[in-house]
């Protein structure tokens, strides 16, 4: 088990939760969505992106709309669906309880040490 | 320096390299295949075709004129491959194996063919140009199996040499050992069959089909790139001289290949006109046709046995299409108009040419058969003419001849054709007995004024006793003279002075002593070629 392949692990299991995130104010195309996570350093290939958008629009998370573009053909725009922002409130909590016990555990010396005093 | 084209892809127009424009091909196909077993994967092939685009344009913004394949592979790192992406949920393979028991033969065999398969899974049977010694035949069978070629070469050279010392003893103890041929030139001829057989990898895809490699755009690149250095082939010092001999072989084989393939055309053509003749003109049988298929009397049979004919028909045309039709389209593919066939339609039509020999062959014999059954049915029929059974042939003779019956008794036949006046497809009167007791008489009538006639005529026989006669106002008889040379010896003779003073002469031949006077003493005698003329008027009475 390398850190390369437990980053991966991890940042893949964060990716679907990054992209709700995302598209939660600003309803985007693909290539704006793939800007944003490679600045955030969570995509490594971009392919990985697309079936993930078409598994949450087939599941009913999302939905798309054509939008005429500025240069070259129409795009697909990407928002949340009602199913999608109820399931990202989900997610959120989920994600504060996990942060939560991440940086309890983290910090449980601290603690224990605050404690033992 | 590159050939360029230009592609449309999602609406937009690129210039691209061509070795580029084959391995994008290659990735966004990997990329259909990969996605299209799951839900919605056509969608998520075409949006990724779309961003393709939209870094293309964005290469053609920076002022890239025409993309190149390191573009491409930089594209295909950055969006990823197609297994980097599928694998979205992957599922850890079943790492555990269950141990295999061989409590049967069926599942030894089932174990054997499994690691075979696993050694072969998914390559393709090419000939393998990069390491050769003659056409790469042998080589390809071990990149085909992931094995060694030199092991193929040793094995080959051991049965080519070999052969015959080992394989003829095995033969005879299957008591085949009288079969006369050469197991040395059979492996020779084998080798040739394969190397025309087997294609080569032309495309990258089919180079890495050859070695089982998945055709992922990254070792498609890898191919593609190879391909554009030079390729260091190993070949000795015995190879060259090989692959000289080879393409002097090659140059004769397509020589021969043409002459046969023009010979095959004109049978084929002769055939076919032969076929149509035989089933539209009425009686062809007689006629001589450029392929002699009348005396088997097809359209009597096709009646009768609709389906052998047809299969022999349909069979024979096969028979000659299909090598015609290979030695056209390998001719055609050696000067690059059509594409090598696959091992796949090589084979399918090496067995529909087989099935239509194997078809045509005994439909034929059959035909044969049937034909000379009823050839002899029919010379071995009688039929009656005037209360005798003869054969058919006398009795059309004697019918058309308007000859009458007086006596006929132990006659052989009556009818026979010979040489005479240069034509030997001639009929004429011909009675035969071994013994010489043929009792034979026959006549012909013909209305006549009164008058003085002669008789012409030819005859020959091979004893004394069989005459001649003409019976105007009084009978006339005249011995035939006996032939000096037997078989031939036709005589020219003449009865003159026939008084008619009736309306009607009658002439014929007989051996009846009872009419003649003489005793037959021939075993045969032929008469032809009547002629009567009249010279005048009857005399003047007292």
């Amino acid at each position: 088990m390398n850190i390369e392949n437990a980053k991966s692990q991890m940042r893949k299991g964060m990716l679907e939760y990054c992209v709700l995130l995302l598209l939660k104010h600003h309803p985007s195309y693909a290539s704006d969505i793939i800007q944003q996570l490679k600045d955030a350093e969570l995509l490594v290939v971009e392919g990985t992106l697309y079936p993930l958008l078409t598994r949450l629009k087939n599941d009913g998370l999302l939905r798309y709309e054509w939008q005429e573009s500025t240069q070259g053909p129409p795009r697909k725009y990407y928002a949340l669906s009602e199913e999608g922002e109820q399931f990202l409130a989900g997610l959120d909590g989920a994600w504060m309880e996990l942060s939560n016990t991440v940086n309890y555990l983290k910090n449980i010396h601290l603690i224990n040490n605050i404690e033992a005093k | 320096m590159k050939k360029n084209i230009t592609i449309n892809l999602c609406g937009r127009l690129f210039q691209i390299d061509e070795d580029a424009y084959e391995l994008l091909q290659n990735y966004i196909e990997s990329l259909r295949a990969s996605f299209g077993k799951q839900e919605g994967g056509a969608e998520i092939a075409d949006d990724i075709e779309e961003r393709i685009a939209e870094l293309f344009d964005e290469l053609k913004a920076n002022g890239t004129e025409a993309i190149t394949i390191d573009h491409v592979k930089d594209i295909i790192t950055r969006i990823g491959k197609p297994e980097e992406l599928a694998g979205e949920e992957d599922e850890t393979p079943n790492g555990e194996k269950e141990g295999h028991r061989y409590d049967s033969f069926h599942t030894a065999a089932q174990d054997i063919r499994e690691k075979f398969r696993a050694r072969t899974a998914g390559k393709r049977l090419f000939r393998n140009p990069n390491d050769k010694m003659l056409a790469g035949v042998l080589s390809g069978f071990a990149v085909y199996t992931g094995t060694d070629a030199t092991w193929w070469r040793i094995g080959y050279a051991l049965l080519l040499l070999g052969s015959n010392f080992f394989l003829f003893p095995l033969l005879r103890l299957f008591h085949l050992g009288s079969f006369s041929f050469s197991f040395n030139l059979t492996f020779v001829l084998l080798y040739f069959i394969l190397a025309i057989a087997m294609p080569t990898p032309n495309t990258p895809k089919q180079v890495l089909e050859m070695k089982g490699k998945d055709v992922t755009p990254q070792n498609l690149a890898d191919v593609v790139i190879e391909d554009k250095e030079p390729v260091q082939r190993r070949r000795g010092c015995l190879g060259s001289v090989f692959s000289v001999i080879f393409s002097i072989l090659a140059a004769i084989f397509i020589g021969f290949a043409t002459f046969v393939g023009i010979g095959l055309l004109v049978c084929l053509l002769l055939i076919i006109i032969s076929i149509i003749v035989v089933f539209t003109v009425p009686a062809a049988s007689g006629l001589s046709l450029p392929f002699d298929i009348g005396y088997l009397h097809l359209p009597e049979l096709i009646s009768v046995h609709p389906w052998i004919v047809i299969t022999f028909i349909v069979g024979l045309v096969l028979t000659l299409f299909i090598p015609l039709y290979a030695i056209i389209h390998m001719l055609l593919s050696k000067a690059g108009k059509v594409q090598a066939m696959g091992i796949g339609q090589r084979i399918l039509w090496i067995v529909i040419w087989l099935a239509a020999l194997c078809s045509m062959i005994p439909a034929l014999v059959w035909i044969q058969q049937q034909e000379r059954e009823h050839y002899t049915a029919e010379i071995t029929k009688k039929y009656e003419y005037q209360g005798v059974m003869m054969s058919q042939e006398d009795r059309k003779f004697l019918r058309r001849g308007d000859w009458n019956l007086i006596k006929a008794e132990n006659c052989d036949h009556y009818s026979y054709s010979g040489y005479y006046e240069g034509n030997p497809n001639l009929r004429f009167l011909d009675v035969f007995n071994e013994n010489c007791e043929e009792v034979f008489q026959a006549e012909r009538r013909e209305a006549v004024k009164p008058g003085v006639f002669y008789l012409e005529f030819s005859v020959r026989t091979e004893g004394p006793g069989p005459c001649v006669y003409v019976i105007g106002d009084s009978v006339m008889l005249k011995s035939m003279p006996v032939s000096e040379t037997p078989g031939m010896g036709w005589v020219r003779t003449v009865i003159e002075n026939i008084v008619v003073s009736g309306d009607s002469i009658a002439y014929g031949v007989s051996s009846d002593e009872a009419f003649t006077g003489q005793p037959c003493r021939a075993q045969w005698f032929s008469a032809t070629d009547f002629k009567l003329t009249r010279t005048g008027d009857l005399p003047k009475s007292k």
